[in-house]
Formats: structure tokens, C-alpha cells, sequence
């Protein structure tokens, strides 16, 4: 996938499939210590130990023939830009997907169109709860966009406030993207 | 052109060998980008990449590709090699650079397959 937004949006709609009722979404991006790294964390179905440990093959999915690559995909990234995928499940509880990369890896596939991305988390049924951050190369922290569903009334948000939403975070994004390369 | 063909006129080493070499390739497609190829390679097509990851083969099962070359040197992992050997995909390796194997393929008359 071309960009990271795709993969975060991927892992957030299997949180939804997983019958979800609050999801966790955080990107995080240290300039200092050069890592950008996503985290994403439901309340669903989860998955038993033997599923865990297949879900990184891209041929032993929960579907016939190969399909599902999300995860495969999302290791891939990681991994061939000096990064890592973790994935931590409990059944009935929930799964936490934690994928890492050096941001200023030459392979790292640029976060992409997070303003449409963000916007369509909201548009899912059920809590969302977003955090986006840049600390810079000293450490402080220079951007931040916390949002959750809850202070909108809860989700899915009607059309209007989808908008209105979408045209808040392409200004915010253009702001943040000043703090870095891309 | 047959699979069996287009790899010894192109000297390339046959890692896994695929399930019926005689097989007549359609076409041609040179990509890294994995969800490319799935949206745009054709059918029993023959796939040129520098990627060497085991989820190469899986794009490779899904498209229908008829072989995928692994080039410019880069040798595929090693689970690349058993996932292609489990599945039945022909798996080829070069040191010809990318771009040389584009141009030899097309020579032999083998054009490119984007759907």
C-alpha cells in the first residue's frame, strides 16, 4: 500500500469487524528518537493463541484461498523500513495492534491522506477515541489532535458533522506536516 | 512464449519450479508495490519485482500470475521459497537489474498485461 494511512485505516476497520464497541487509535511521531509508530486497540472479538500466531501468514486467514493481507502487508512496511509489527490478543477481550517504523527510513511509505483516513474512523458505529502527536528532535511536544466521538455525541456522526469534522483535520494535517518532512 | 522458454533465454535461475512450465505467458508486469499488482497484473502473466517477501506469493495465487522474477540480485527469503514450493508458483531469480529483464522480456516479444 502506498501509504500508511491505508494501513491504518485497515487495522482500524478489523477492530470494527471484530464487533467493537471503542476503539483506541494513537500515532505517534518522535522526531528525536526518529520513530513513528500506530496503536490500535479494541474491545472485540479478539483471537485465541493459534490464530495469533497464523495471523502474520498470508495464506492461513480467516478466509478461503489467500485474502485478508492486511497484516501481512502491514508487516511487510514495517519491517523493510526498520520497523516491527506487535500484536497482543485476548478472546472476548479485545487486540492491540502496535506497528513500528524509523521515520526517517528511505522505505517508509508516507502517512498519506490521514485527514480523510481520521475522518472515516468516525464514520464507523462505534467509539473512537484519536490521538495524533509530534515531538520533536529536543522532545517536546509541537502538534497534538486528541478527539473522541463521545464530545460529538457519539458515532457514526451524521453527514453534516462528518464534513465539518473533514475540513477541521485538513487544517490541522496542514498544519502538522510543517513539523515534518512529509 | 512458454515459461520454460522465457526463463533459459533469459538465464534465469529457476528456484521453485512452477507446476506446468509449457504454460503460454500473457503478458508482462514489473511492480514492488504488492496491492499494484494485485489491482493490475493480469492473468498468467509473468511478474518482474525486487521484492523478495513471502507476501509475493500470496499476490502471486490471488492475480494468477504464471511465474514471478525476483531481480536485480536479490535472492528470495526463505520462506518466500517455501510458500512458493506449498503453493505451486514458479519462482525465478536474477542478477540482471530490473529493468534489464523488462527490456529482454519485451524483446522476446512478451509486451506488458495491465488489465
Amino acid at each position: 500500500m502506498k501509504e500508511l494511512a491505508l494501513h491504518l485505516l485497515d487495522l482500524v476497520e478489523n477492530s470494527a469487524k471484530a464487533g467493537a464497541s471503542c476503539i483506541s487509535v494513537a500515532v505517534h511521531e518522535d522526531l528525536g528518537s526518529d520513530v513513528l509508530s500506530f496503536s490500535v486497540k479494541d474491545d472485540g472479538c479478539g483471537m485465541d493463541a493459534e490464530f495469533l500466531e497464523r495471523v502474520r501468514d498470508p495464506f492461513t486467514t480467516s478466509k478461503p484461498k489467500v485474502t485478508g493481507l492486511g497484516i501481512p502487508f502491514l508487516c511487510q512496511a514495517a519491517e523493510q523500513a526498520g520497523g516491527f509489527v506487535d500484536i497482543a490478543s485476548v478472546v472476548d477481550k479485545g487486540t492491540t495492534v502496535h506497528a513500528v517504523w524509523k521515520h526517517s527510513h528511505w522505505d517508509r511509505a508516507p502517512l498519506g491522506q490521514m485527514a480523510e483516513t481520521v475522518t472515516a474512523f468516525f464514520a464507523m458505529p462505534c467509539r473512537i477515541v484519536f490521538d495524533h502527536r509530534i515531538v520533536d528532535q529536543t522532545g517536546a511536544a509541537v502538534w497534538q489532535l486528541e478527539l473522541d466521538s463521545h464530545d460529538f455525541g457519539g458515532t457514526p456522526l451524521d453527514a453534516g458533522t462528518l464534513a465539518a469534522l473533514k475540513e477541521f483535520l485538513d487544517v490541522q494535517y496542514q498544519e502538522g506536516r510543517k513539523w515534518v518532512n512529509q | 512464449m512458454q515459461l520454460k522458454e522465457l526463463a533459459q533465454e533469459l538465464d534465469l535461475v529457476e528456484v521453485v519450479a512452477p507446476p506446468d512450465s509449457t504454460i503460454e505467458v500473457s503478458g508482462g508486469y514489473v511492480s514492488d508495490l504488492l496491492s499494484d499488482v494485485m489491482g493490475r497484473a493480469a492473468p498468467n502473466c509473468i511478474w518482474v519485482t525486487g521484492q523478495s517477501h513471502p507476501n509475493v506469493v500470496a499476490v502471486a495465487v490471488l492475480t494468477d500470475i504464471a511465474g514471478i522474477i525476483i531481480a536485480n540480485g536479490i535472492m528470495p527469503d526463505p520462506d518466500t521459497i517455501k510458500k512458493a514450493k506449498q503453493q505451486g508458483v514458479g519462482l525465478y531469480s536474477t542478477t540482471a537489474a530490473a529493468y534489464t529483464v523488462v527490456g529482454q522480456l519485451f524483446r522476446l516479444g512478451v509486451g506488458g498485461c495491465a488489465s
